[in-house]
C-alpha cells in the first residue's frame, strides 16, 4: 500500500487509469491537467504538490513536484493534508468540503461540470486504490 | 462543518406589506407576463411606492427559464442598477432572478457555471427578495437555480450560497387563484423535496425538522387545496409547506426524483413537478430496504400505522400514490402520451445525466447505471420496482 501524495502512490494511479479500458472509454472526451496542493498542518509541517496530466482517457503524467512554480495546470486544488485524508477515506464529502472552502479550486470549473462522465470513470477506475497516510 | 441557510421569511396576513419598510432606491421586478396581466406586479409596486422605492419590470421570464433570458435580464439589471431584485412568481421567475443577481454582480459569469465555492459579491451591488405565487418549488428559500439549455434540451441544476435571497415573502393572497393544475404540479414538487431532503445522507437536525412539518402539512392540506380553491386554510399550509420542504432539500441534498425528472424535462415538454412526483414512488420503492428506518420515522411522524419500519415505509409509498392519483398526475410515463421510441432514444443520455447529478452518490441506495435505465423503464410502464 502506497503513501498518499508519494511518487510511488501517483504510479499505482496512473497504472490503474491506463489500465483500465472503461476510464479509456469514458474519459476519452477529457483533456487538462492539475495541480494539487497539500496544505501543511498538525499531520504533515511542510507543503506538498503533485501534478497530473489527464488526457483523452490516459494518464499522460502523475508526478511529485518539488516547485509548484515550475508547471502551469488548468486546475488547481488545495486543501490542508487532513482534510484530503478526510475526502479520500470517505469521512468527508468533496462537494461539502468545497462548499465549506475547506478545499479550494481554481480553474474553469464549467469545464470539469460539463463533463460528468469523465468524473464518473475516474472515479470507478480508483476505486481499488488503497492508500496509506503518515499519521 | 456545515451550515443551515435561510432568508428572513415574512409570513401570514398581509406579508406583502414588509416591502413597505424595506430601505432602498431601486428594485427591478422579474416575473412572467400572466403575472403582470393578473395585477400581481401592480400589487408589489404598489408596496414599493410606500417605501419611496422606484422599480422596473422585467417579465420576459419563460417557463425553464433559458441562458438567454437570463442575460437579457442581467442587461436590463446593468443599465438600471437597482440595489433590490425581487422575483415574482413561481420556480421559473424566482430562478431567473436570482441568476440575473449573480450576473449582475458578475456580467462575464456563465449561467450554467454558477458554483458554489466562486465569490460573485453579488451583496454588493444589490440584495433579493422573492415572492412566491406557487406553492411547491421553494425557490424563495434556496439558493439555487434551474436553467435550461436549449440547444443541448438540458436542465442544469447550479447554485451558490450567495444566490440565497435575503428576504422571502409568502402572502397567501399570491396563491389563492393557483389554477388546480398548478396547485398538483407545484404540490408534488414540495411533497418530493420533503421525502428527498428527509432521505438525503446529507440529512441533519436542521433539516429534518422542516422535512417532517412539511410532510405533515402536505398530507394534510394538499388535497383539500387542490379540491377547493377557497380553501384558505389549506393554501396558507401548502405555501409554508412548500418553503419548509425547500429548507430541508437545499440545506441537505435533493435525490434521485429530481436527477431524473431534470433528465425527462431536458428531453421532453413535461412540467418539474409532473416528472419529479412521477419518479418519486418508483425510487421510493427502490430505497425501500435501505431506507426503511428513515422512511418509517416520516410515516410515524405523519400519523400512518404499521408493525414494522417495512410496513411503515411501504404505507409513505402508497400515501404518495395516492396523493398523484387525487390530484390527477400520471403515474406512469405512458400516461404522459410520451413515445416509447423517443423515451428510448433519449435513454442513455437521460441515464447518464441522471447519475452524473450531484444528488446521486449522496441517496440511500446508489444506483449505477443499470439499475437507474431500469428505474426509468420500469416507470414508463408504471411497472413496480422489484430490483
Ligand atoms: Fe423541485
Amino acid at each position: 500500500m502506497a503513501v498518499f501524495a508519494t511518487q510511488e502512490w501517483l504510479d499505482e494511479i496512473a497504472k490503474l487509469l491506463n489500465e483500465d479500458p472503461a476510464y479509456a472509454e469514458g474519459a476519452k472526451g477529457w483533456e487538462g491537467d492539475f495541480l494539487y496542493i497539500i496544505e501543511p498542518d498538525e499531520l504533515q509541517p511542510n507543503p506538498s504538490y503533485y501534478y497530473m496530466d489527464l488526457y483523452h482517457g490516459k494518464c499522460r503524467k502523475a508526478v511529485v513536484l518539488k516547485d509548484p512554480s515550475k508547471v502551469k495546470a488548468e486546475f488547481e486544488l488545495s486543501a490542508t493534508y487532513s482534510v484530503w485524508k478526510k475526502i479520500l477515506t470517505g469521512e468527508l464529502d468533496g462537494m461539502k468540503a468545497m462548499i465549506t472552502r475547506k478545499m479550494k479550486f481554481k480553474g474553469a470549473i464549467a469545464k470539469v461540470m460539463k463533463d460528468t462522465k469523465s468524473q464518473q470513470a475516474y472515479a470507478k477506475a480508483l476505486a481499488p486504490l488503497k492508500t496509506e497516510y503518515v499519521k | 462543518m456545515w451550515y443551515f441557510r435561510n432568508p428572513l421569511i415574512v409570513f401570514g396576513d398581509d406579508a406583502l406589506e414588509h416591502l413597505r419598510e424595506i430601505k432602498g432606491k431601486r428594485a427591478l421586478i422579474v416575473t412572467d407576463a400572466v403575472l403582470v396581466k393578473l395585477g400581481f406586479v401592480d400589487k408589489v409596486a404598489r408596496e414599493l411606492k410606500h417605501a419611496g422605492i422606484e422599480h422596473r419590470v422585467f417579465s420576459e421570464v419563460e417557463p425553464d427559464p433559458s441562458v438567454d433570458t437570463v442575460r437579457k435580464g442581467a442587461q436590463v439589471a446593468l443599465e438600471y442598477e437597482p440595489d433590490w431584485l425581487i422575483g415574482l412568481g413561481g420556480g421559473s421567475a424566482m430562478d431567473a432572478a436570482k441568476m440575473i443577481w449573480m450576473l449582475y454582480a458578475q456580467p462575464d459569469t456563465e449561467p450554467y457555471a454558477i458554483v458554489p465555492f466562486q465569490d460573485y459579491d453579488a451583496r454588493s451591488k444589490a440584495r433579493m427578495i422573492c415572492i412566491p405565487t406557487t406553492a411547491g418549488t421553494g425557490s424563495e428559500v434556496t439558493w439555487f437555480m434551474v436553467v435550461t439549455d436549449t440547444v443541448e434540451r438540458r436542465k442544469i441544476a447550479v447554485g451558490t450560497p450567495e444566490a440565497l435571497p435575503d428576504i422571502a415573502i409568502l402572502d397567501f393572497r399570491l396563491v389563492g387563484d393557483m389554477p388546480k393544475g398548478l396547485v398538483a404540479d407545484t404540490g408534488m414538487d414540495a411533497l418530493t423535496h420533503c421525502v428527498e431532503g428527509f432521505g438525503s445522507t446529507w440529512r441533519t437536525d436542521f433539516t429534518n425538522g422542516p422535512a417532517l412539518m412539511a410532510m405533515k402539512l402536505i398530507f394534510k392540506y394538499l388535497k383539500r387545496s387542490y379540491d377547493d380553491a377557497s380553501d384558505k386554510e389549506a393554501r396558507e399550509h401548502m405555501l409554508n409547506a412548500s418553503a419548509l420542504a425547500s429548507m430541508a432539500w437545499s440545506n441537505g441534498m435533493a435525490g434521485l426524483a429530481h436527477n431524473m425528472g431534470h433528465a425527462l424535462g431536458g428531453f421532453f415538454h413535461v412540467t418539474h413537478g409532473k416528472s419529479v412526483g412521477l419518479y418519486l414512488p418508483y425510487n421510493m420503492q427502490y430505497l425501500t430496504e435501505a431506507g426503511a428506518e428513515v422512511f418509517a420515522e416520516a410515516a410515524r411522524f405523519i400519523g400512518l400505522k404499521g408493525k414494522t419500519d417495512l410496513e411503515l415505509t411501504r404505507g409513505l409509498v402508497s400515501g404518495i400514490k395516492d396523493m398523484a392519483r387525487h390530484l390527477g398526475q400520471p403515474s406512469s410515463v405512458k400516461e404522459l402520451n410520451i413515445d416509447k421510441a423517443a423515451y428510448e432514444k433519449a435513454l442513455p443520455e437521460m441515464v447518464a445525466r441522471a447519475i452524473g447529478e450531484a444528488s446521486t452518490p449522496t441517496v440511500l441506495r446508489v444506483p449505477d447505471e443499470k439499475d437507474m435505465e431500469r428505474m426509468f423503464l420500469y416507470a414508463y410502464e408504471g411497472k413496480t420496482i422489484d430490483f
